[in-house]
């Protein structure tokens, strides 16, 4: 496995993997992980510091900050995750039917993507999320549609660049159903570029989710995310500053590891990508 | 050529319109009432809601209310803010802009200067400790959320040593932090760009010819590299203005700046309609143009790209 071997080489990217492992590894053990119950409210030490028994101190209601970062982090994957692959299939759904297609459909697709494009993306993603909620199934859709663009875009062009080849032509003549021969190439052809724009799109959306929480318009209280812990310690920036400090940390740790995984990606796949 | 900026203006004029349309529709698919909001705890008879609502045309159809809506944007009349007690939308946001145009335009300028020679040097000197350096340094400012570097930097400049304001516009100190917590995501991305757009074209046949041909190194890279690679840095920076926006919203939120960023949060809480559709709809309009700007200067910069 060549591609496999490239990644392995490119030390950042396995800096990267390692690091996004042991997020993956948090956010699954949760339960293990987390010294203290991140509900419990303790109106006696609102806004500790850190300390051994606290390591990140106590929040601004005297909850365990440590634990609450730990439970935040499966949020926070969650979103990114599923909001990618929210935008993944709606994007490739909208460029297969616009690339296949052509004229009319194509045309209200491609306008429908410039609309979306034309938004600045968080400001698109605040306006779903204040006329829908911040319920976290409408976030996932606040912040995957917006996303959704690139997609449809790459593979759009795919679909169009494959139905001129000679292959494609070739199995027409024979009697094969160019649908089947297109989709066929066009997820071939279409993985590499593809993998790693979702990889870049996980630590976006992530980052999407922590302005919306800084904002007060994601993941509601009590349930902790890294973006709604650190809009919450905003308000106490001057008594407490280690309640915005530390999921502040797990948030440009993850985008960090996701950004390199990304960049390794990219290089492993090199000879694959045309653009 | 003509006609690929004709086609190319059409669609923008078709975005501008669907653009509009979005935004009416969602803030208007939006729960509470503003009236509701508007008149908060005070005890209001239901006729009294409805004449509020008459003068603010609310009673009417939604289709005629995007009609008229749209009909005075287009005159640049976007009504009257609700939650400012009728000061109108246009006078509200024009009053903001100075600000934020102020903040990003320093903050764009300090990334350029930065980035560019930063990302030149870096690929001239490929694989020295200032290479390493500055990549490490932007893979690093890549990973930080704008908000996030805001805070930190307003806890330990102006809060721990009190060297700068913490909040509003009161001197010229006032745009330090917001300046570098703005710049910080631009700088790091062009400047990863320009190095590597900078390492593809050394390694281009006419570069081999220059060398051959005894051109002195600082001529090669002077007149040959640095000019074919100035083409896609100067679509990017355009392309990268889209984020402006985005970005200047949470920064203004962090430094409490009196801006256009802050208005739009604000007006969203409040539902002041008219608002939040006047900034989106000019944000999305700029975006727009500027788009199709670096679009159709791309064809006049490079004679290589064509469109059909």
């Amino acid at each position: 496995m060549s591609v496999w071997r490239r990644f392995v080489r490119h030390k950042l990217a396995l800096v990267g993997a390692l690091i996004l492992l042991l997020i993956i590894f948090v956010a699954v053990f949760q339960n293990q992980l987390a010294p203290h119950d991140p509900y419990e409210v303790n109106p006696a030490f609102i806004g500790e510091g850190p300390s051994w028994a606290h390591p990140f101190g106590r929040d601004q209601i005297g909850r365990d900050l440590l634990s609450r970062v730990i439970y935040g982090t499966r949020v926070d994957l969650k979103v990114g995750f599923l909001a990618t692959g929210i935008s993944l299939v709606f994007g490739s759904l909208l460029g297969t039917i616009g690339g296949y297609y052509g004229r009319i459909p194509d045309m209200l697709i491609m306008r429908f993507i410039d609309t979306l494009m034309a938004f600045p993306m968080l400001l698109l993603t605040m306006l779903i999320v204040a006329t829908l909620g911040s319920n976290i199934n409408y976030l996932l859709i606040a912040i995957g549609l917006p996303l959704s663009a690139r997609y449809a875009r790459v593979i759009r062009s795919e679909v169009l660049s494959i139905r001129e080849k000679d292959y494609v032509t070739a199995a027409r003549a024979l009697g094969g159903r160019d649908s089947g021969i297109i989709f066929k190439y066009v997820l071939i052809n279409a993985f590499p570029p593809i993998i790693v724009l979702a990889t870049f799109n996980v630590a976006e959306a992530i980052l999407l989710e922590a302005s919306l929480g800084f904002l007060g318009l994601g993941i509601q209280p009590p349930d902790p995310s890294w973006g709604s812990i650190l809009g919450a310690g905003r308000a106490y920036l001057r008594s407490y500053p280690h309640i915005a400090a530390f999921p502040g940390i797990a948030i440009s740790l993850c985008i960090f590891g996701l950004n390199f995984v990304g960049e390794g990606l990219r290089d492993a796949l090199d000879p694959w990508l045309k653009t | 050529m003509r006609s690929y900026i004709i086609k190319r203006l059409f669609q923008s004029l078709i975005v501008v319109w669907l653009v509009s349309i979005v935004i009416f529709t969602t803030m208007h698919l939006t729960p509470g009432d503003p009236v509701t909001i508007l008149l908060g705890q005070r005890d209001v008879s239901a006729e009294q809601m409805d004449k509020i609502r008459a003068k603010w045309g609310l009673d009417q159809p939604i289709v005629k209310q995007y009609l008229v809506w749209a009909g005075n944007a287009f005159q640049g009349d976007f009504g009257k803010s609700i939650a400012y007690n009728g000061v109108s939308v246009i006078d509200l946001v024009l009053h903001r802009v100075p600000n934020t145009a102020l903040l990003n335009l320093y903050a764009f300028v300090l990334a350029i200067i930065i980035a560019i020679p930063a990302g030149i040097f870096s690929a001239v000197r490929q694989y020295s400790f200032f290479d390493y350096a500055t990549s490490g340094f932007a893979i690093f400012a890549m990973s930080l959320p704008n908000f996030w570097l805001g805070l930190m930097l307003l806890i330990v400049f102006s809060v721990w040593l009190g060297w700068l304001p913490t909040f509003g516009i009161q001197s010229w100190k006032s745009y330090i932090l917001p300046c570098i917590s703005l710049a910080a995501m631009n700088a790091a991305i062009l400047t990863r760009f320009t190095r590597s757009k900078m390492l593809e074209e050394q390694k281009q046949d006419y570069v081999k010819t220059a060398r051959s041909k005894g051109v002195m190194e600082k001529n090669v890279i002077r007149k040959h590299v640095i000019r074919n690679a100035a083409i896609p840095i100067v679509t990017l920076i355009g392309y990268r203005f889209a984020y402006i926006l985005s970005g200047t919203v949470v920064i203004e939120m962090v430094f409490a700046w009196p801006g256009v960023g802050r208005l739009l949060v604000e007006s969203i809480f409040r539902r002041d309609y008219l608002v939040v559709q006047a900034i989106t709809l000019v944000a999305a309009i700029i975006i727009v143009v500027v788009n199709l700007i670096t679009d159709i200067s791309y064809t006049f910069i490079d004679p290589r790209v064509h469109y059909d």
